[in-house]
Protein backbone atom coordinates (compact mmCIF):
# COMPACT_ATOMS: atom_id res chain seq x y z
CA UNK A 1 0.00 0.00 0.00
CA UNK A 2 2.64 2.79 1.19
CA UNK A 3 4.64 1.30 -2.09
CA UNK A 4 2.46 2.30 -4.54
CA UNK A 5 1.43 5.67 -2.62
CA UNK A 6 5.50 6.30 -3.01
CA UNK A 7 4.71 5.23 -7.16
CA UNK A 8 1.95 7.64 -7.33
CA UNK A 9 3.91 10.57 -6.22
CA UNK A 10 6.78 9.52 -8.06
CA UNK A 11 4.85 9.44 -11.39
CA UNK A 12 2.99 12.85 -10.48
CA UNK A 13 6.46 14.62 -9.68
CA UNK A 14 8.09 12.96 -13.28
CA UNK A 15 4.73 13.96 -15.44
CA UNK A 16 5.37 17.68 -13.03
CA UNK A 17 8.70 17.72 -14.96
CA UNK A 18 7.25 17.35 -17.96
CA UNK A 19 5.08 19.62 -18.07
CA UNK A 20 7.88 21.97 -16.92
CA UNK A 21 9.98 21.25 -19.60
CA UNK A 22 7.58 21.49 -22.21
CA UNK A 23 6.87 24.96 -20.31
CA UNK A 24 9.82 25.89 -20.62
CA UNK A 25 10.89 24.77 -24.35
CA UNK A 26 7.84 26.51 -25.74
CA UNK A 27 8.80 29.84 -24.41
CA UNK A 28 12.07 29.89 -26.16
CA UNK A 29 12.79 26.98 -28.28
CA UNK A 30 16.24 28.26 -28.82
CA UNK A 31 18.31 25.19 -27.14
CA UNK A 32 21.12 24.32 -29.47
CA UNK A 33 20.46 22.17 -32.29
CA UNK A 34 22.60 19.16 -33.21
CA UNK A 35 23.19 17.81 -36.80
CA UNK A 36 25.45 15.46 -38.42
CA UNK A 37 26.08 13.30 -35.25
CA UNK A 38 28.59 10.11 -36.54
CA UNK A 39 31.03 8.41 -35.22
CA UNK A 40 33.75 6.67 -37.71
CA UNK A 41 33.67 3.16 -37.66
CA UNK A 42 36.64 2.19 -35.88
CA UNK A 43 39.65 0.04 -37.38
CA UNK A 44 41.03 -3.15 -36.09
CA UNK A 45 43.56 -3.32 -33.04
CA UNK A 46 42.55 0.37 -31.90
CA UNK A 47 40.46 1.21 -28.85
CA UNK A 48 39.37 4.51 -29.73
CA UNK A 49 36.79 6.12 -31.18
CA UNK A 50 35.89 9.75 -32.72
CA UNK A 51 31.92 10.96 -32.61
CA UNK A 52 31.86 14.10 -34.93
CA UNK A 53 28.76 16.54 -34.98
CA UNK A 54 27.31 19.62 -36.04
CA UNK A 55 26.48 22.35 -32.98
CA UNK A 56 24.92 25.57 -33.50
CA UNK A 57 22.53 27.58 -31.30
CA UNK A 58 20.71 30.68 -31.48
CA UNK A 59 21.39 32.12 -27.80
CA UNK A 60 24.50 30.65 -27.17
CA UNK A 61 25.97 28.24 -25.07
CA UNK A 62 28.77 25.87 -24.05
CA UNK A 63 29.16 22.64 -24.53
CA UNK A 64 30.89 21.22 -21.03
CA UNK A 65 30.48 17.86 -20.89
CA UNK A 66 29.89 14.29 -22.75
CA UNK A 67 29.14 10.82 -21.45
CA UNK A 68 28.53 7.44 -23.18
CA UNK A 69 26.88 4.67 -22.29
CA UNK A 70 29.67 2.17 -20.84
CA UNK A 71 28.66 -0.73 -23.61
CA UNK A 72 29.69 1.41 -26.20
CA UNK A 73 33.10 2.85 -24.46
CA UNK A 74 34.25 3.19 -21.02
CA UNK A 75 34.96 6.86 -21.35
CA UNK A 76 34.05 9.98 -23.78
CA UNK A 77 36.16 13.26 -23.84
CA UNK A 78 36.08 16.73 -25.61
CA UNK A 79 39.34 16.70 -27.84
CA UNK A 80 41.20 19.29 -30.17
CA UNK A 81 43.66 18.25 -32.58
CA UNK A 82 45.88 21.74 -32.60
CA UNK A 83 49.17 22.78 -34.19
CA UNK A 84 52.42 22.26 -32.24
CA UNK A 85 54.24 25.31 -32.09
CA UNK A 86 56.88 26.48 -29.82
CA UNK A 87 54.59 28.50 -27.62
CA UNK A 88 52.60 25.93 -27.35
CA UNK A 89 50.87 25.54 -23.36
CA UNK A 90 51.15 22.25 -23.71
CA UNK A 91 54.31 21.51 -21.50
CA UNK A 92 54.08 17.90 -22.96
CA UNK A 93 55.10 19.09 -26.59
CA UNK A 94 56.55 21.55 -26.03
CA UNK A 95 59.45 20.19 -28.31
CA UNK A 96 57.14 19.33 -30.92
CA UNK A 97 58.53 20.92 -34.45
CA UNK A 98 55.94 23.29 -35.91
CA UNK A 99 53.90 21.14 -38.27
CA UNK A 100 53.11 18.45 -35.98
CA UNK A 101 49.60 17.74 -35.02
CA UNK A 102 48.64 16.74 -31.41
CA UNK A 103 45.91 16.03 -29.90
CA UNK A 104 44.93 17.45 -26.77
CA UNK A 105 41.76 17.45 -23.91
CA UNK A 106 39.53 20.38 -23.89
CA UNK A 107 37.41 21.81 -20.65
CA UNK A 108 34.43 22.87 -23.21
CA UNK A 109 33.26 24.28 -26.35
CA UNK A 110 31.93 27.68 -26.76
CA UNK A 111 29.18 27.92 -29.28
CA UNK A 112 28.16 32.04 -29.85
CA UNK A 113 25.13 33.24 -30.15
CA UNK A 114 23.75 33.02 -34.17
CA UNK A 115 26.75 30.83 -34.66
CA UNK A 116 27.37 27.46 -35.07
CA UNK A 117 30.73 25.02 -34.42
CA UNK A 118 31.42 22.02 -36.26
CA UNK A 119 33.01 19.06 -34.58
CA UNK A 120 35.17 17.60 -37.27
CA UNK A 121 37.93 15.53 -38.32
CA UNK A 122 41.21 17.83 -37.49
CA UNK A 123 39.42 20.22 -35.53
CA UNK A 124 37.10 18.98 -32.44
CA UNK A 125 36.02 15.18 -31.58
CA UNK A 126 34.59 13.89 -28.70
CA UNK A 127 37.02 10.75 -28.21
CA UNK A 128 35.62 7.58 -27.28
CA UNK A 129 37.86 5.50 -25.27
CA UNK A 130 38.33 1.55 -24.45
CA UNK A 131 36.04 0.81 -27.02
CA UNK A 132 33.83 -1.74 -25.77
CA UNK A 133 33.52 -3.11 -29.25
CA UNK A 134 34.44 -2.12 -32.99
CA UNK A 135 32.68 0.29 -34.42
CA UNK A 136 30.59 -1.30 -37.06
CA UNK A 137 29.59 0.46 -39.96
CA UNK A 138 25.79 1.87 -39.94
CA UNK A 139 25.59 1.15 -36.12
CA UNK A 140 23.64 3.65 -33.80
CA UNK A 141 24.55 4.60 -30.50
CA UNK A 142 23.39 7.80 -27.85
CA UNK A 143 25.41 9.87 -26.83
CA UNK A 144 24.82 12.70 -24.13
CA UNK A 145 25.68 16.30 -24.25
CA UNK A 146 25.66 18.46 -21.08
CA UNK A 147 25.41 22.34 -22.01
CA UNK A 148 25.84 25.10 -19.35
CA UNK A 149 22.18 26.26 -20.56
CA UNK A 150 20.52 23.60 -22.30
CA UNK A 151 21.19 21.07 -19.42
CA UNK A 152 22.00 17.01 -20.85
CA UNK A 153 20.76 16.39 -24.53
CA UNK A 154 21.02 12.72 -25.73
CA UNK A 155 21.63 12.51 -29.29
CA UNK A 156 22.01 9.45 -31.79
CA UNK A 157 25.59 8.69 -33.69
CA UNK A 158 25.22 6.77 -36.66
CA UNK A 159 28.98 4.94 -37.52
CA UNK A 160 29.86 5.75 -41.02
CA UNK A 161 33.60 5.30 -42.68
CA UNK A 162 33.43 9.16 -43.62
CA UNK A 163 31.42 12.28 -43.07
CA UNK A 164 27.51 12.63 -43.85
CA UNK B 1 36.89 37.15 -49.10
CA UNK B 2 34.48 35.21 -51.72
CA UNK B 3 35.13 37.65 -54.42
CA UNK B 4 38.63 37.70 -54.20
CA UNK B 5 38.95 33.75 -54.17
CA UNK B 6 36.55 33.19 -56.65
CA UNK B 7 38.99 34.72 -60.13
CA UNK B 8 41.73 33.03 -58.48
CA UNK B 9 40.01 29.71 -58.62
CA UNK B 10 38.58 30.15 -61.86
CA UNK B 11 42.25 31.59 -63.36
CA UNK B 12 43.81 28.26 -61.97
CA UNK B 13 40.63 26.00 -63.21
CA UNK B 14 41.44 27.39 -66.85
CA UNK B 15 44.50 26.21 -67.24
CA UNK B 16 43.29 22.94 -67.82
CA UNK B 17 47.06 21.00 -68.07
CA UNK B 18 46.82 17.68 -66.08
CA UNK B 19 48.98 19.44 -63.05
CA UNK B 20 47.26 22.49 -62.34
CA UNK B 21 44.15 20.36 -62.11
CA UNK B 22 46.10 18.28 -58.88
CA UNK B 23 44.06 18.50 -55.92
CA UNK B 24 47.20 17.91 -53.29
CA UNK B 25 50.62 19.77 -53.12
CA UNK B 26 52.94 19.66 -56.09
CA UNK B 27 56.85 20.47 -56.00
CA UNK B 28 58.76 21.42 -58.72
CA UNK B 29 61.21 19.55 -57.90
CA UNK B 30 60.01 16.47 -56.40
CA UNK B 31 61.13 14.93 -53.00
CA UNK B 32 63.12 11.50 -53.75
CA UNK B 33 62.46 8.85 -51.20
CA UNK B 34 63.45 6.22 -52.97
CA UNK B 35 66.84 5.53 -51.59
CA UNK B 36 64.39 5.47 -47.97
CA UNK B 37 63.81 2.40 -47.18
CA UNK B 38 62.45 0.78 -43.41
CA UNK B 39 61.75 -2.22 -41.69
CA UNK B 40 58.78 -4.23 -42.89
CA UNK B 41 56.38 -5.95 -40.45
CA UNK B 42 53.82 -6.64 -42.65
CA UNK B 43 52.12 -10.15 -42.14
CA UNK B 44 49.23 -9.75 -43.55
CA UNK B 45 47.69 -8.93 -47.21
CA UNK B 46 49.26 -9.24 -50.77
CA UNK B 47 52.58 -8.58 -49.12
CA UNK B 48 52.89 -10.97 -46.25
CA UNK B 49 55.82 -12.12 -47.83
CA UNK B 50 58.78 -9.38 -48.21
CA UNK B 51 62.58 -8.88 -48.19
CA UNK B 52 63.26 -7.16 -44.14
CA UNK B 53 63.38 -3.52 -45.51
CA UNK B 54 60.71 -2.26 -47.38
CA UNK B 55 62.32 0.80 -49.67
CA UNK B 56 60.10 3.25 -50.87
CA UNK B 57 58.89 2.65 -54.38
CA UNK B 58 55.70 1.80 -56.03
CA UNK B 59 55.39 -1.51 -57.84
CA UNK B 60 56.51 -1.23 -61.52
CA UNK B 61 53.83 1.20 -63.27
CA UNK B 62 51.99 1.67 -59.65
CA UNK B 63 51.56 3.96 -56.98
CA UNK B 64 51.78 3.91 -53.73
CA UNK B 65 50.57 5.85 -50.79
CA UNK B 66 52.61 6.17 -48.05
CA UNK B 67 52.08 7.87 -44.53
CA UNK B 68 53.66 8.23 -41.41
CA UNK B 69 50.63 7.71 -38.38
CA UNK B 70 49.99 5.43 -35.59
CA UNK B 71 46.88 3.47 -34.21
CA UNK B 72 46.24 4.78 -30.97
CA UNK B 73 45.11 7.93 -33.42
CA UNK B 74 41.78 8.35 -33.14
CA UNK B 75 40.80 11.30 -35.52
CA UNK B 76 43.55 12.51 -38.37
CA UNK B 77 44.84 8.90 -39.23
CA UNK B 78 41.53 6.99 -39.52
CA UNK B 79 39.82 9.78 -41.30
CA UNK B 80 43.14 9.85 -43.60
CA UNK B 81 43.66 6.08 -44.19
CA UNK B 82 39.90 5.68 -44.75
CA UNK B 83 39.33 8.69 -47.60
CA UNK B 84 42.47 6.63 -49.32
CA UNK B 85 40.06 3.92 -48.79
CA UNK B 86 37.22 5.40 -50.84
CA UNK B 87 39.66 6.99 -53.00
CA UNK B 88 40.85 3.33 -54.40
CA UNK B 89 37.67 1.89 -53.87
CA UNK B 90 36.53 5.31 -56.56
CA UNK B 91 39.22 4.07 -59.18
CA UNK B 92 37.37 0.74 -59.29
CA UNK B 93 39.88 -1.89 -61.36
CA UNK B 94 42.31 0.89 -61.44
CA UNK B 95 41.83 0.64 -57.19
CA UNK B 96 44.15 -2.67 -57.48
CA UNK B 97 47.08 0.21 -58.98
CA UNK B 98 47.13 1.79 -55.41
CA UNK B 99 49.30 0.49 -52.74
CA UNK B 100 49.15 2.10 -49.02
CA UNK B 101 51.95 1.77 -46.75
CA UNK B 102 52.21 3.30 -43.25
CA UNK B 103 55.10 3.52 -40.86
CA UNK B 104 54.49 3.90 -37.31
CA UNK B 105 55.58 6.58 -35.50
CA UNK B 106 54.65 5.02 -31.93
CA UNK B 107 57.56 2.45 -31.90
CA UNK B 108 56.48 1.20 -28.33
CA UNK B 109 53.08 0.68 -28.72
CA UNK B 110 52.67 -0.41 -32.00
CA UNK B 111 53.65 -4.03 -32.50
CA UNK B 112 54.12 -5.40 -35.58
CA UNK B 113 50.14 -7.41 -34.74
CA UNK B 114 48.79 -4.21 -33.95
CA UNK B 115 49.93 -2.72 -37.14
CA UNK B 116 48.77 -5.29 -39.05
CA UNK B 117 45.33 -5.52 -37.68
CA UNK B 118 44.58 -1.92 -38.30
CA UNK B 119 45.92 -1.20 -41.75
CA UNK B 120 43.65 -4.71 -42.84
CA UNK B 121 41.26 -2.55 -41.96
CA UNK B 122 41.64 -0.13 -44.95
CA UNK B 123 43.52 -2.45 -47.63
CA UNK B 124 44.59 -5.36 -48.50
CA UNK B 125 47.72 -4.64 -50.31
CA UNK B 126 49.32 -2.62 -47.79
CA UNK B 127 53.07 -2.48 -46.37
CA UNK B 128 53.27 -2.21 -42.33
CA UNK B 129 56.46 -0.51 -41.84
CA UNK B 130 57.98 -0.20 -38.08
CA UNK B 131 61.46 1.29 -37.73
CA UNK B 132 63.62 -0.93 -35.82
CA UNK B 133 65.29 2.12 -34.07
CA UNK B 134 64.17 5.38 -33.25
CA UNK B 135 67.11 6.92 -35.68
CA UNK B 136 65.68 4.84 -38.54
CA UNK B 137 62.50 6.37 -38.70
CA UNK B 138 64.03 9.76 -38.54
CA UNK B 139 65.57 9.26 -41.48
CA UNK B 140 63.25 7.96 -43.25
CA UNK B 141 60.85 11.13 -41.58
CA UNK B 142 63.81 13.66 -42.83
CA UNK B 143 63.35 11.97 -46.77
CA UNK B 144 59.94 13.45 -46.25
CA UNK B 145 60.17 16.20 -44.44
CA UNK B 146 57.93 14.67 -41.92
CA UNK B 147 58.55 14.63 -38.00
CA UNK B 148 57.08 12.88 -35.05
CA UNK B 149 57.12 13.14 -31.25
CA UNK B 150 56.14 10.84 -28.90
CA UNK B 151 56.21 11.88 -25.37
CA UNK B 152 54.87 10.72 -21.86
CA UNK B 153 54.11 12.81 -18.78
CA UNK B 154 54.80 11.68 -14.99
CA UNK B 155 51.28 10.15 -15.30
CA UNK B 156 52.10 7.67 -17.75
CA UNK B 157 50.09 8.97 -20.20
CA UNK B 158 51.49 9.22 -23.80
CA UNK B 159 51.10 11.95 -26.25
CA UNK B 160 51.98 12.13 -30.32
CA UNK B 161 52.93 14.53 -32.22
CA UNK B 162 53.07 13.90 -36.15
CA UNK B 163 53.10 15.07 -39.15
CA UNK B 164 49.81 14.10 -40.61
CA UNK B 165 50.52 14.21 -44.97
CA UNK B 166 50.22 11.11 -47.22
CA UNK B 167 52.50 11.39 -49.72
CA UNK B 168 52.06 9.72 -53.23
CA UNK B 169 55.08 7.72 -54.61
CA UNK B 170 56.03 6.09 -57.65
CA UNK B 171 57.99 3.39 -59.09
CA UNK B 172 61.20 5.05 -59.09
CA UNK B 173 60.57 7.01 -55.25
CA UNK B 174 59.33 9.95 -56.68
CA UNK B 175 57.39 11.70 -54.65
CA UNK B 176 54.46 12.89 -57.19
CA UNK B 177 51.75 14.41 -55.41
CA UNK B 178 51.45 15.90 -51.06
CA UNK B 179 48.11 15.15 -49.73
CA UNK B 180 48.07 17.48 -46.39
CA UNK B 181 45.42 16.43 -43.86
CA UNK B 182 42.16 17.25 -45.07
CA UNK B 183 42.16 16.71 -48.68
CA UNK B 184 38.97 14.22 -49.03
CA UNK B 185 38.44 11.12 -51.09
CA UNK B 186 37.21 12.62 -54.21
CA UNK B 187 39.98 15.54 -54.38
CA UNK B 188 42.58 12.33 -53.95
CA UNK B 189 40.54 10.23 -56.18
CA UNK B 190 40.87 12.98 -58.99
CA UNK B 191 44.62 13.87 -58.25
CA UNK B 192 45.23 9.03 -58.40
CA UNK B 193 43.29 9.22 -61.67
CA UNK B 194 45.88 12.31 -63.29
CA UNK B 195 48.71 10.13 -62.06
CA UNK B 196 47.71 6.90 -63.28
CA UNK B 197 46.90 8.55 -66.79
CA UNK B 198 50.39 9.94 -66.72
CA UNK B 199 52.04 6.69 -66.24
CA UNK B 200 49.41 4.61 -68.56
CA UNK B 201 50.73 6.85 -71.35
CA UNK B 202 54.53 7.51 -70.57
CA UNK B 203 54.71 3.52 -70.94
Amino acid sequence: MKKSKITGLLLAVVAGAGLFASCGSDDSSSGPEITKVWARTSPMETSLGAVYMSISSKDGDELTDVSIDPSIAAMAQIHEMVMATADTSMSMTSDAPTGEMVMQEVDSVVIDAGGSVDLMPGGYHIMLMEIAAPLELGAKFDVTLTFATAGKITVVAEVRDEAP
Amino acid sequence: MARVVLPIMMVLASCGSDASSMRGIVRDEPLQVGSVSLTDVTTEGKYAVHEDLFTMKAEPGQLLVMYFGYTNCPDLCPTTLAAVRSATKNLGDNGSKVDMAMATVDLERDTAEVLNGYLSSFSDRFHALHASSQDELEAAENAFLASSTVTEDAAGKIEVGHSATAYVIDDTGSVLVEWPFGIDNKAMTNDLKILLEQISSNN
